[in-house]
């Protein structure tokens, strides 16, 4: 783990959280053409989209460090990330299978990434 | 075919024939995450060459990715996403093994079980939205 690749999966997750916000923004609003636009420019759903895409460009920049197969493992742990960012910034109510499936995705992660 | 195109008033639509509509059909986007990662790592094999920043491999990388979006949202209309999530969790498995093949990375008892605790942790996390 490198701290580029750390950062691309921390960026990752951001982005899949003010996608999530941007959207449920999008969700009211007038459905004419101008409104619709207003609807879906607002602000958590461009920074998100704009995140997603340079992050594969910064993620392929991270991958000369490391093989494919190891660097992998961490996209895995977007999914603890967006699980608690979720909890703390969109209030969604996480239940025991989350938290036992995010703790065995970290186990699993550090035990492919040789950090365990 | 799996996907279908027409042009309906001067606008094209993709569909997807029904009798595909089954499971065997997440193999799609399932094989285009995984030519995506593959196409990612040769686009950072020629940046550590020097040859370009920017090189047909980092194209095909997006064509990948976006064709991967594309295909999970047609997909996702017709399968549960309760079973297509966690059967997306196979990339896991995939994607090493491919990096393996393609460009000789070593693979070792300590990531092969690696790869199942994170295959396992995803299954139990979309039963967890199953339960919700």
């Amino acid at each position: 783990m490198t701290p580029l690749l750390a950062l691309v999966v921390l960026l990752a997750s951001i982005s899949q959280l003010l996608v999530k916000r941007g959207a449920d923004r999008s969700i009211a609003g007038p459905e004419d053409r101008r409104g619709l636009l207003r609807r879906f420019c607002n602000l958590p759903l461009v920074l998100g989209a704009l995140l997603a895409a340079g992050l594969p460009l910064l993620y392929s920049t991270a991958l000369r460090e490391l093989p494919l197969s190891i660097a992998y493992a961490a996209n895995g742990l977007s999914y603890p990330l967006v699980l608690g960012g979720s909890a703390l910034f969109l209030g969604e109510r996480l239940n025991r299978r989350h938290l036992l499936g995010s703790l065995c995705i970290c186990c699993g992660f550090f035990l492919w990434t040789d950090l365990l | 075919m799996f996907l279908t195109v027409s042009v309906k008033d001067g606008m094209p639509k993709v569909s997807i024939k029904d009798r595909f509509s089954g499971y065997p059909v997440l193999l799609v986007p399932l094989a285009l995450l995984t030519a995506g990662q593959l196409s990612a790592k040769a686009a950072a094999g020629r940046m550590l060459d020097g040859s370009s920043l920017v090189s047909i491999y980092t194209l095909l990388m997006y064509l990948f990715y976006g064709l991967r979006a594309l295909s999970w949202i047609l997909i996702i209309r017709h399968v549960r996403l309760s079973f297509a999530y966690p059967f997306m969790s196979l990339a896991y498995c995939i994607v090493p093994l491919a990096s393996a093949l393609v460009f000789g990375e070593p693979l070792s008892a300590r990531i092969v079980v690696g790869m199942l605790l994170v295959c396992g942790g995803l299954m139990l996390i979309a039963s967890g939205e199953e339960r919700r």
